[in-house]
């Protein structure tokens, strides 16, 4: 599907659905290109969250719903008439009730060799409030996290049908990294709130081909292969793979894309599920510790260096894999050329896009929000068990300026 | 329950090493002696064969619900985060 070169807008609406969670996100992107070649596009999105988690900040086992609001604009500016070297610029602002984010960026575009080569060189700044709901309306203030990230890339073309691309990614996180909602059981007593370290710095390379082969069709004209590898690596100790396979195939007007992907995750080197405490109703892979983890590991350059007691309860921090699979076809209107005069003119440039997919964990990260606390149930009220699954959805349409 | 960690750790750190240098060392290679000229770009130039099929946005959607799913973060070039989901 080829992009409409002067402007187009977006609409989509994503769903996901697990088994204690419901995001629905609905959102819209706006691009337009100018005459000089600059570009400018910008999006709002809503993340509506229903969780019957208490960790989530549901008073009891009634749903709760938060709203998350995010708009962001991005420029992007060529340096020059006769170069394809572009730099981008770009600002989001998130709200939510009881966390507030800022965040800019840069990014480089070189393109050398003839457009064979192309690098990217970019980062991020984030400043995020986080804060403790009080009621409806209120909250109270917990902390500030500024993030850093900055980023690499490089693809190369190998040949007419052949690029590689390989990237590298760091992030600097500073300052209050947990969830407020999230209590933790040490030994028989129950703290309210997780205790992270207050420094965090994570790497990623990625690396993924794109190889497309000709099809004897003109019907099916190609088929594109998107193999790819990202490898996470940060100072608390997680170490993680993420291998996973795309396909692109046109079919006409339509266009069919699949997606399958496995992550594999060892847990930080503070998590904790000691098991030989046996408490009535809690699953077994539930973060317990008997005592804090004293942590004098990646240390803030900038801090004290002293060690500070850690815990939490956060199965994301421990060791799982997940799969997820994806089956998407987006679909060009062209038959709206034959009607409609002028609007069906534009129309017929329109795409409309529907996806789904599943993704599914071995342990209990589905349940991501806290930690089931009494039930009779030893995986309720919204543990996985041994595997767990989640559905996502997505309906859009892409319409030209 | 964690005794299988330190060797997916190692496992994980070889790959790596292996996979950069595999990798640095074949682009560096191509980027030398591959040409492909502006005409021949006619397959180059579809969207599949950008990042994301060309798809930014489902890329960086991607990123976001990942980052909140799992303990990592990132791999897609788009920064990450600006939500309370962790």
């Amino acid at each position: 599907m080829s992009q409409n070169p002067s402007g187009e807008v977006s609409f989509r609406g994503n769903y996901w659905r697990d088994r204690n969670t419901r995001v629905l996100n609905p959102s819209v992107d706006i691009r337009q290109d100018l005459p000089s070649g600059v570009s400018l596009s910008g999006h709002y999105l809503l993340d509506a969250i229903t969780s019957a988690s208490v960790a989530a900040g549901a008073q009891s086992d009634m749903p709760f719903t938060e709203m998350r609001h995010e708009a962001g604009i991005n420029v992007v500016v060529p340096l020059g008439r006769d170069t394809k070297h572009k730099v981008a610029g770009s600002y989001r602002y998130s709200t939510e009730s009881d966390y507030f984010s800022h965040s800019a960026g840069l990014r480089l575009n070189l393109s050398l060799f003839r457009d064979n080569t192309t690098l990217l060189i970019g980062g991020d700044y984030g400043h995020n409030t986080v804060g403790k709901r009080l009621g409806p309306t209120g909250y109270l203030l917990m902390g500030a996290l500024h993030t850093i990230h900055l980023v690499g890339g490089w693809s190369q073309v190998l040949s007419r049908r052949l690029l590689a691309t390989i990237s590298y990614e760091v992030t600097i996180n500073k300052g209050f990294q947990e969830n407020v909602y999230r209590p933790v059981f040490i030994g028989a007593e129950r703290r309210e709130a997780e205790s992270l370290p207050d420094y965090r710095v994570r790497h990623v390379v990625a690396f993924s081909l794109h190889h497309m082969s000709l099809l004897p069709s003109e019907l099916v004209p190609h088929l594109t292969l998107r193999p790819a590898l990202r490898i996470h690596s940060d100072c608390w100790g997680l170490r993680a793979v993420q291998p996973e396979l795309a396909a692109s195939l046109p079919i006409g007007p339509v266009e069919l894309r699949g997606m399958f992907s496995y992550y594999g995750q060892s847990g930080v080197q503070f998590y904790r599920a000691e098991t030989s405490m046996d408490r009535p109703g809690i699953h077994p892979q539930v973060p317990i510790y008997g005592t804090p983890i004293s942590w004098d590991q990646c240390a803030d350059p900038m801090g004290d260096g002293m060690p500070i007691s850690v815990y939490t309860s956060d199965v994301k921090l421990g060791t799982f894999s997940t799969y997820t699979g994806e089956l998407q076809i987006k679909w060009r209107l062209s038959f709206f050329r034959r009607v409609l005069g002028p609007l069906g003119e534009r129309l017929s440039r329109s795409v409309l896009e529907l996806s789904g997919g599943m993704w599914f964990a071995d342990q209990a990260v589905g349940w991501q929000f806290g930690i089931p606390l009494t039930s009779d149930d030893p995986y309720a009220p919204a543990g996985c068990g041994t595997v767990c699954g989640a559905g996502l959805a997505n309906l859009g349409l892409t319409v030209p300026l | 329950m964690r005794s299988g960690v330190p060797s997916f750790r190692r496992r994980v750190r070889r790959l790596r090493g292996w996979l950069a240098a595999c990798g640095l060392i074949v682009m560096v290679s191509a980027s030398g002696c591959v040409v492909v000229k502006p005409y021949q770009r006619e397959l180059l130039s579809e969207r599949c064969m950008a990042a994301g099929f060309g798809d930014l946005l489902e890329l960086q959607f991607r990123g976001h619900w990942e980052g909140s799913r799992h303990g990592s973060e990132g791999g897609f070039t788009t920064a990450g985060g600006g939500c309370g989901c962790n």
